[in-house]
This record gives structure tokens, C-alpha cells and sequence, in this order.
């Protein structure tokens, strides 16, 4: 497999909540930041107002290293919506270096690079021009 | 021992059409609830229970298209492809209290024309929206995954797929009736890799019902007495950013239905697994406890789940890979044609010889994370 995929994300229109924007701020300026419940000393993944596991609110962020590596990824041939006249890309769960296993998108020159358990960072990126844009990571 | 049934089911009907070009949805849930009273020898006038899921409307909607009028026991929970299983267990438990004595349980569907009965997505399915996700994606995501702690191969996928296929030969109403091998289940193109096209259920309308009944009206119909020994339902989420794409819901479902039928997987003649995909059926038979975990591979493969002379014959209609997927709710087909199978109806090239246990499984929504699992045990009684 030598296809290369895109190399910028596309944007997609969101129903972003409140407690979805910092994460999605802290992408556009290539950082990942996820909420951080101070009772559990723990991630709170996907972002919600409250910790469910002690029912406390969220009061803070947590700024990650923006490394980690891949649980697992697929190769998409059949994207929809944006995704739809994409040439094949990885959509892929990522687990963070001190932090969530989250969803992502990989781009490698040679998408047979890709494997499970390979190390990943986040990748810097513009802010879409329209919509919302995800995770950006890149081989490390 | 094994325990006793608390309900009984008394009638089945499964859609023969797999593409229904003009008829409304209320035709086809007409003609299917039609076909469940013919096949037990009861009226709308004894139904008083219903169960559906999502439908156009809501079930008031659907149970006035019905002109339902005796009705006192209502559940129209979706659970996805897992409905229907937890639905013995829910009617189960109704009429065990005395809650309702004959509990229709429908479904119906036409996808192929866009006839979607799902709900809008939750707030959190915009995380894998933002990243191009789709279904098969997220059901490749636990293949691979599989695949890498555990050395399962497409081959060994293939093999659900070319099982699946050679069932339906046998079933004149399947969408797909070609058997294939292994080698044509590989050359197929891409859609999610490690997931091809024949990794991935059909899309077919049509739809399907089962009627479950207390003792006393059971043992008046005179029909194969198939009693319902035990039900469990759960789910599993994204357990706070720590996923596990390779274990579901299935391994407490499964340890729950088989302790309350006190048997053990070593007694099940039959298995009707949902096979949204075939990475889920390789994975539910792990966790059911058929094969140790990561075994799958080697569990499927030499022809075990081919009917009558596999280890575990399974899905002996052609399952969602090859024979329908009305609605997107495998769990109503997959036990109907456990019931067959009980009742010894099933196709005679097909037929599992003195069919006395089956197990029925249905898993909804995505698989491992965000998904929910219901497990049931039927018996054969005199």
C-alpha cells in the first residue's frame, strides 16, 4: 500500500457543546487539552461537565505532551459527508502519553507505516476555513 | 438441571421480501404481524403485550397502524441490533408477573429506500465525526485491534462470511444465495481495512416478529414447545478514555444467561449470532465462551460453524452476511431462525439433529465501546 492520504483534515460542521471547545481550541493551536477532574486526579474522556465516575463538576484543563500511540486505526475507503472524495485515510484511536485514548486521524507519506502500537505526536495545522477540524497526528 | 422456561415462543414470521420497491412500512409491519398470528393460530385480539423499537412515529404510531386493543404491556426500548434478544427477556419477565399472556414483538425496516429507524446521534459521536468515522469503521477498529494482540487474520474472518454464504444457498428468501470462498471473501474491495465488503452484512428491507406466549396458551396451541431459560442485557461505553476494543459486553451477558439456564456453552446445539460484521461474530463466540479469548480465529476455522456437522453450527439462514438485515436490528432474524431450529423447521439440509438448546446473541451499535449486548438461552420442552 503506497496511497498517499490528504495531508490537511477537512472541516466538518459540529454541534460543538461548552464542554467540547477547549479541546477543539487547543487543536487549532496544536496542543491537546482534555478536562481534568481534580477529586479523581484523572482524564475525563469524552469531555463532559461533571467527572462520572465521582459525579464532581469539572473545573480545569490539562495541556498533554501531544504524543502517544495508535490502540488501533482503519483505513477508510467509503468516508461520508466531507469525508466522501477522500482518497483512503486512517481514522484512528490514539492513546495519549498521560491521558485518554482518543479519536484521530494519522497521516503518514506511506499508510502501510501505520500499526498498532506505533509511537504518534501531534501534527500542527491551520484552523479550517469552514466548520471544525480533529486530531492531526503524525508519525514519530 | 436446567431451569424452567418462563415464556414460551409461540410464533414466528420472518418477511420473505429482501427488496421492497413500493409498498408502505405499515404494509410490510401489516403482513408481517399477519404472518405471526397465522404461524401460532392466534388473533390481534389476543395480543396484550407489544414490543418494537424505533418506529416511524413512535409505538402509539405503530400500534394503532396495528388497531391494537387489548394491549396492557409496553416496551419500545432500541438497544440496536441487540433489541430483540433483550426483548425475551423483558416480555419473559412481563408475563412471568402476570403482566400480559401474549407479548407481539415486531420489527421492520426499508433501508434500500433510505427508511431509517435510528435515532440522532448522542453528544459525544461528534468526536469520531470530526475524524471521518463511519460504522465499518468503527467495527474495523476492533479487527484491528484483535488482529494485533491476537494474530487473527482476513483469512480467518473469511471464514464467517463463507459459512454465512453457504447457509443462505440454502434459503430461497436470502438477499445473497452464491456460495464463495475464502479466496473471493479476500479479493473483495475495501471499505474500512482491515474490513472488506463481504466482511460487512447486507442492506435489505423487510422485517420480522415472534410472538411470546405464558405456558397455558403455549401448551394449547400445540405447537414445538421452544421456552424462553434465560436473558441477560448490558453495555459498554468508552470506560472514561481507557477503551477495550477486544472484549464486549458479551463475556457478562453470556456468564449471566447460561448460569440462570444452568448450562455451559458445551451444551448448545445451535448458535444464532448477530453478524453485523464478521469480526463481531469471531469476537461474541470468544466472549460467549465457545473459545478462549484470542481464539476465535482458530475456533472458525475447518468448517466449524457449518450446519449440521460443524462444532457449532451458526446462523443457518445465511445471518446478516448473506440472508437480510431489515431495519439494522439483527437480533429479531437471529431468533427467529434459532426458534426454527428448536422446532425443527429449520431448511433439511440445515437442520441441526435433535436440536434441544440454542443460544441467541445480539450486539448493538459499535462493538466493545459505545455498544450494547443481550444474550439469550432458548430449550426445546415436551
Amino acid at each position: 500500500m503506497s496511497e498517499h492520504s490528504a495531508v490537511e483534515l477537512p472541516g466538518v460542521e459540529l454541534a460543538l457543546n461548552p464542554e467540547d471547545l477547549p479541546f477543539f481550541d487547543a487543536l487549532d493551536r496544536g496542543e491537546v487539552s482534555v478536562p481534568w477532574c481534580a477529586h479523581c486526579d484523572d482524564h475525563v474522556w469524552p469531555p463532559r461537565s461533571h467527572c462520572v465516575r465521582c459525579y464532581h463538576p469539572v473545573e480545569a484543563w490539562r495541556t498533554l505532551v501531544g504524543t502517544g500511540e495508535i490502540y488501533s486505526f482503519a483505513v477508510v475507503h467509503r468516508g461520508e459527508g466531507v469525508f466522501a472524495k477522500r482518497p483512503p485515510y486512517v481514522f484512528a484511536l490514539v492513546t495519549l502519553d498521560g491521558g485518554p485514548t482518543v479519536h484521530a486521524n494519522v497521516v503518514a507519506d506511506d499508510l502501510a507505516d501505520v500499526a498498532v502500537g506505533r509511537r504518534v505526536r501531534l501534527a500542527a495545522r491551520p484552523a479550517p476555513a469552514q466548520g471544525r477540524a480533529g486530531a492531526k497526528f503524525v508519525l514519530d | 438441571m436446567t431451569a424452567r422456561p418462563t415464556a414460551y415462543v409461540a410464533g414466528i414470521y420472518e418477511h420473505p421480501e429482501r427488496v421492497i420497491a413500493t409498498k408502505s412500512l405499515a404494509q410490510v409491519y401489516l403482513e408481517i404481524v399477519a404472518g405471526v398470528l397465522d404461524d401460532a393460530g392466534l388473533t390481534i385480539d389476543d395480543v396484550d403485550g407489544f414490543h418494537t423499537s424505533l418506529t416511524p412515529g413512535g409505538m402509539v404510531s405503530l400500534a394503532d397502524t396495528l388497531g391494537l386493543r387489548n394491549v396492557r404491556h409496553f416496551d419500545g426500548t432500541d438497544l440496536g441490533g441487540a433489541t430483540y434478544v433483550a426483548s425475551l427477556g423483558t416480555a419473559a419477565r412481563a408475563i412471568a408477573a402476570g403482566d400480559a399472556s401474549v407479548v407481539l414483538v415486531v420489527m421492520a425496516g426499508l433501508p434500500r429506500r433510505g427508511l431509517s429507524n435510528r435515532a440522532v446521534p448522542g453528544p459525544h459521536f461528534l468526536y469520531e465525526q470530526a475524524h471521518g468515522s463511519t460504522l465499518v469503521a468503527q467495527y474495523a477498529l476492533a479487527a484491528r485491534r484483535h488482529m494485533a494482540e491476537f494474530g487473527t487474520t482476513r483469512e480467518d474472518l473469511a471464514q464467517i462470511k463463507v459459512a454465512s454464504a453457504y447457509h443462505a444457498s440454502f434459503n430461497p428468501h436470502a438477499l445473497l444465495r452464491d456460495r464463495v470462498t475464502v479466496e473471493q471473501v479476500l479479493e473483495q474491495p475495501p471499505i474500512a481495512e482491515p474490513l472488506h465488503r463481504m466482511d460487512c452484512c447486507v442492506v435489505s428491507d423487510g422485517g420480522g416478529a415472534f410472538l411470546l406466549v405464558n405456558e397455558e396458551v403455549a401448551r394449547r396451541l400445540g405447537k414445538p414447545l421452544v421456552g424462553v431459560l434465560s436473558q441477560a442485557e448490558t453495555t459498554r461505553n468508552w470506560n472514561n478514555g481507557r477503551p477495550d476494543l477486544t472484549h464486549t459486553g458479551a463475556i457478562e451477558t453470556g456468564a449471566r444467561a447460561f448460569a440462570e439456564a444452568r448450562i455451559t456453552p458445551a451444551d448448545i446445539d445451535y448458535a444464532s449470532v448477530y453478524d453485523s460484521f464478521t469480526i463481531t461474530v469471531l469476537v461474541t463466540l470468544e466472549d460467549l465462551g465457545f473459545c478462549a479469548k484470542g481464539e476465535g480465529g482458530a475456533f472458525v476455522r475447518d468448517g466449524a460453524l457449518l450446519s449440521p456437522n460443524g462444532v457449532l453450527p451458526l446462523n443457518t439462514d445465511g445471518g446478516g452476511l448473506s440472508n437480510n438485515h431489515p431495519d439494522m436490528r439483527g437480533g429479531m432474524i437471529r431468533t427467529i431462525e434459532a426458534v426454527r431450529q428448536l422446532r425443527g423447521e429449520a431448511h433439511p439440509e440445515l437442520q441441526v439433529p435433535s436440536c434441544e438448546h440454542a443460544v441467541v446473541h445480539g450486539t448493538g451499535f459499535s462493538l466493545g465501546s459505545r455498544a450494547m449486548s443481550a444474550t439469550s438461552v432458548l430449550v426445546r420442552t415436551s
